[in-house]
């Protein structure tokens, strides 16, 4: 008996109850939190954007350099077939 | 690019305490209440184009804050296994036991006491049953409208009060013996 009333006055400890208040301030914290996903989506673009152009700069140096190695090594393989010196030492 | 912009200062104003409540309900800890809340809100901002009208706004909201208050715990579980791998590594390092007892701020002063026994047997129930808990007994919804909420027949609905009930009545029953023993 008087564990069923101890139950029952457990189970009716929220009665007129009143709803809590949140902090103040926390329309100002989600606000915050708006604004930061937005410029945060901006920035995740650009910063994209320069690591490709840094990587498409690097691939383009490679290959102006690749190309200019080959074009040399053909200019010396012509030079070659005529018996020709390849470089422009006299002696 | 959003279709339209939610004036989230209004809908904040006009749903903030339901969030909140409902939150500390879940969650039996301010700090985390509010760090919900925060979430809560900056997703309905976000998916706003998403809601498609089929039931209130105020239902979506609800939503949405049960399903933020399951993702938070189900972290929080994570986070307390690792916590519990850590300290058996750790020099000196005891496994913190988490004994504090959640005391609504609403509460009147005389059920203060009793209610701690309640949110505890609360939190003991699985997720379905909680939820529909929650709704029904604190945030006063109707069985309709909690069907609504979590997506199941109003039969399903009931069946959960009614395990819900049962189960909080069983792990009272526990409690007694621990509240007579003080």
């Amino acid at each position: 008996m008087e564990a069923e009333n101890w139950i029952k006055s457990v189970e009716n400890s929220t009665h007129h109850m009143q709803k809590a208040e949140p902090n103040a301030f926390l329309l100002t914290r989600i606000e915050q939190k708006i604004e930061n996903l937005y410029s945060n989506n901006f920035k995740k673009p650009m910063s994209w954007a320069l690591s490709l152009s840094v990587v498409l700069i690097i691939l383009a140096n490679i290959f102006i350099l690749v190309k200019s190695f080959k074009s040399v090594k053909n200019e010396n393989n012509i030079a070659q077939s005529f018996n020709l010196i390849p470089n422009n030492s006299i002696y | 690019m959003k279709s339209q912009v939610p004036d989230i200062k209004q809908i904040y104003n006009e749903h903030n305490k339901l969030v909140y409540n409902l939150s500390l309900f879940y969650l039996q800890n301010s700090e985390d209440a509010e760090e919900v809340t925060q979430d809560v809100f900056v997703s309905v901002y976000q998916s706003i184009d998403q809601f498609n009208h089929t039931s209130t706004l105020k239902t979506w909201i609800y939503k949405i804050t049960i399903n933020k208050c399951l993702d938070f715990l189900k972290a929080k579980k994570t986070k307390k296994r690792w916590a519990f791998v850590s300290s058996i590594f750790n020099n000196g390092g005891g496994l913190k036991h988490d004994t504090s007892d959640f005391v609504h701020p609403g509460i009147l002063l005389e059920n203060k006491e009793h209610s701690i026994y309640l949110f505890k047997a609360i939190d003991t129930l699985p997720e379905s049953q909680k939820t529909a808990f929650l709704l029904v007994n604190i945030e006063g919804l109707g069985n309709k409208e909690i069907s609504v909420v979590m997506g199941k027949s109003i039969g399903s609905v009931e069946s959960l009060l009614q395990r819900a009930k049962e189960n909080l009545r069983i792990q009272l029953k526990e409690y007694y013996k621990e509240y007579r023993r003080k």
